[in-house]
């Protein structure tokens, strides 16, 4: 038992540890505050409990203390972020939070299987169809590129007027791509 | 062969295309941090810094579309000019091959349908290009939705279509109309499309100059251009 | 993916550049190829409104409710493409009439059997 003990307490100076060189070394108060919540309550929290592994008639107390460390600690960071938000004290520069930019990326994957649907599609109807998808997400994705004359543009021509004009086009001339594509 | 080569091409561009990007090093956002150069113009950062006082329009975008480059707004109503009237000529010379499959006529559903939202479609058109100068819209997108509204006259009442001399009077007469102006700007100012209306106050329907006007003019014309242009290739002209 | 925040539309536009140039290359439907043209212009359209676009930028529209907070994006590559969104139909428009033209002068849409047009 000791031994599991004395393996529990060392994982949690490893994170100790690493709380400490996350607080030497981010660029500011919020990365820091996140460094020294996150690191330094799981590793005193372990280290706690190793103790209470090691000696089992302290571990009801060593619980306890535990317990106290997981409530107090993620609330006074919490409350230590909050204060200096309010306080103007200023983010690293680097720091953007553009949450839009993993829902661009989903609409440009969209956008790019459909332009390989319009290749790989014989009936010439199905490649008009997915071009068509294409012009209509490309103007969503301008929308989001603060671009809305632009979005409003591309989605009445693009993928309106281009669409009609290439169904009366196709209805003149042939259906179906040709079987002999070299 | 040929699939195997454009693979290479296409293998060889993309990886110069990566290549080139690392990091924005391009357009507005490399240039972010360096605020004020006076050695270098940053046309876009003076055209959002200036556009209210000295055109009197919401939209900087229509701003810059007639006053500042109003010279390219020139030329693209003459591209689309002459690729309409290149697009006439192509498709009404030759035989007059009637199509053998003569559509049969549309349904009475369809067809009263379609003449009910027609004038609509136009009113809807007509909204987005006169506030051109204020909201997210302008001359080519209200053109565009007019002729979308074609679109639809075309694909749901056969019998009836759309005088084809009127459309094309209508274009040609918008577009000289634009010329016009511009000339008068060129008389009164001095120089070709000078913005000679008053600016009035922002936020108001008839502000901004010429813009409004130009705007309208320019609706209309792409609004019967593409129209024209797409009743050519249904072959109901 | 917040790693790609600044250059994932330049991705997307230049995939859509080589599909379309794919196409035009490979491809020997002429009504094909009149696609993939098309999906070149839209790819190019969309890279020139990428490279105004600022992170965290707005729309360059003055409205009554916001005073001038946020930097606003760059006008100016907006007002290039949708000039060239116009153009890019009108010459759409005129290829198909050419299409059209072919096909009722040789009866095939397919370049290998056009004769003037080898590849």
């Amino acid at each position: 038992m000791s031994t599991f003990g004395a393996v529990v307490t060392a994982i949690g100076a490893v994170f100790l540890f690493l709380g400490s060189l996350g607080v030497f070394r981010f660029p500011d108060v919020y990365n820091r505050l996140q460094a020294g919540t996150k690191c330094t309550t799981l590793g005193a929290f372990l280290t706690v409990i190793g103790v209470g592994i090691m000696e089992p008639e302290w571990f009801p107390k060593a619980l306890l203390i535990a317990l106290f460390i997981l409530l107090t600690n993620p609330v006074s960071s919490h409350a230590l972020g909050r204060a200096g938000k309010k306080s103007g004290v200023p983010m690293w520069r680097g720091s953007v939070v553009d949450r839009s930019a993993d829902f661009k990326a989903f609409l440009l994957a969209i956008m790019l299987v459909a332009a390989i649907c319009v290749t790989i599609f014989k009936d010439l109807m199905n490649a008009v169809i997915a071009s068509a998808l294409v012009s209509l997400v490309a103007s969503i994705v301008f929308y989001f590129l603060q671009a809305p004359d632009v979005a409003m543009a591309e989605a009445s021509i693009g993928a309106g007027l281009t669409t009609g004009i290439f169904i009366f086009a196709i209805r003149r001339t042939v259906r179906q791509e040709d079987e002999e594509s070299s | 062969m040929r699939r195997a080569l454009s693979l290479i091409v296409l293998l060889v561009l993309a990886v110069g295309l990566a290549s080139a990007l690392r990091g924005p090093s391009v357009g507005a956002e490399a240039r972010r941090a360096s605020l004020i150069d006076d050695d270098e113009v940053n046309f876009g950062r003076r055209y959002n810094s200036r556009a209210v006082e000295e055109t009197g329009a919401s939209n900087v975008v229509a701003s810059v579309l007639v006053t500042y480059r109003g010279l390219d707004t020139l030329g693209e109503v003459t591209v689309l000019f002459v690729a309409a009237t290149g697009l006439a000529a192509l498709l009404h010379t030759g035989r007059r091959r009637r199509s053998e499959r003569e559509a049969t006529p549309a349904s009475l559903i369809v067809f009263t349908g379609c003449r009910f939202l027609f004038p609509l479609i136009l009113l809807f058109g007509a909204y987005i290009f006169a506030h051109g100068h204020l909201t997210p819209g302008g001359g080519f997108q209200g053109g565009a939705i007019i002729a979308s509204g074609f679109l639809l006259i075309y694909l749901g009442c056969r019998g009836r279509q759309p005088e084809s001399k009127r459309l094309s009077a209508v274009e040609s007469l918008a577009g000289l109309a634009f010329v016009l102006i511009g000339l008068i700007g060129l008389a009164v100012g001095g120089s070709f499309l000078l913005n000679f209306l008053p600016e009035g106050s922002p936020y108001a329907l008839l502000s901004a100059g010429i813009i409004p006007v130009v705007y309208v003019f320019i609706g209309f014309k792409v609004g019967s251009e593409l129209g024209g242009i797409v009743g050519d290739l249904s072959g109901a002209r | 993916m917040s790693f790609l925040a600044g250059y994932v539309q330049y991705i997307g536009s230049f995939g859509l550049v080589l599909i379309g140039l794919y196409i035009v290359l490979v491809k020997t439907n002429l009504i094909k190829v009149i696609l993939g043209i098309n999906l070149i212009d839209t790819g190019v359209n969309l890279f020139l409104v990428s490279v105004g676009y600022i992170r965290m930028g707005t729309a360059p529209i003055f409205s009554q409710a916001e005073a001038a907070g946020r930097e606003m994006v760059d006008p100016v590559p907006q007002a290039l493409v949708l000039t060239a969104i116009v153009i890019g139909v009108s010459v759409v428009a005129l290829a198909l009439s050419v299409a059209i033209r072919l096909y009722e002068h040789y009866g095939t849409l397919n370049l290998c059997k056009i004769r003037e047009l080898k590849w």
